[in-house]
């Protein structure tokens, strides 16, 4: 009776719905989508990362009268 | 001196750019693994030494070596006459750290605020070679607060957190 109630609602039909297209191999389709996010994930974390950084600007007397040991 | 500042933790020899005709470059470093004293002394390991050449009397508008350069004098004055303290900040159009500066800490609400306490003058470090090198300006940016009296009461070099900067700015105002 319990589950004839539910059937009748909306959201809980789009739920068997979605539980029906991973119940088989089809659970495969998710795989990307998880991977995809972890990615997502890890490419946030080495932007904040880079954002962290600082940045100076020093100067050196006399670096240019030896370029070569500057490059 | 690329091989040498990117041998130090915190720092990737691709954020190294090296301005030869300035005799300068801008690193990009993690403050947390590496300090400026850090560079500093890798630098002057290499035979250098962290700084802007002092330049010849005929290029320099500083008459006396003791004297404070014009252009501060001015502001100084200004300073005075309002009551407030001057703010000096040497940067150059180049500088891609001075840039990052402005847009965090000079944009910020709370340093604007602030900043009412103070004359401000932004000092061009190519324009005014003469005036970074009085005040043994070693790296970009550089912000330094003088009294009314012309004296420095405090220094910075680098990034900055603007709110941090800020508090400090409302505390040497008050004392």
């Amino acid at each position: 009776m319990f589950a004839l109630t539910l059937k009748h609602t909306p959201s809980i039909n789009l739920l068997e719905s979605i539980c029906m297209r991973f119940s088989k191999p089809k659970w495969l389709l998710v795989f990307p989508l998880l991977m995809a996010s972890m990615l997502a994930s890890v490419s946030v974390r080495v932007s904040a990362a880079e954002a962290e950084l600082s940045s100076v600007t020093i100067f050196v007397e006399g670096m240019m009268k030896s370029v070569g040991g500057v490059t | 001196m690329v091989a040498a500042l990117s041998g130090l933790a915190g720092i990737d020899s691709d954020n190294v750019e090296v301005f030869l005709d300035r005799d300068a470059f801008t690193v990009k470093y993690d403050a947390i693994q590496v300090s400026l004293g850090d560079m500093y002394t890798a630098i002057i390991e290499l035979g250098y030494s962290p700084g802007i050449a002092e330049l010849g009397s005929s290029e320099s508008e500083i008459n006396d070596a003791s004297s404070i350069p014009a252009l501060v004098a001015i502001a100084l004055t200004d300073a005075a006459s309002q009551e407030k303290m001057l703010l000096l900040d040497f940067y150059a159009e180049w500088c891609i750290a001075c840039k990052a500066l402005d847009a965090s800490v000079f944009s910020h609400p709370a340093v604007i605020d602030s900043l009412d306490n103070y004359i401000f003058l932004k000092v061009d470090t190519d324009e005014h070679e003469d005036v970074a090198a009085y005040y043994s300006v070693v790296g970009m940016p550089t912000l330094v607060i003088l009294n009314t009296e012309g004296h420095e009461v405090h220094r910075s070099v680098g990034m900055l957190d603007p709110e941090e900067y800020s508090q400090k700015l409302n505390e040497l105002f008050e004392i």
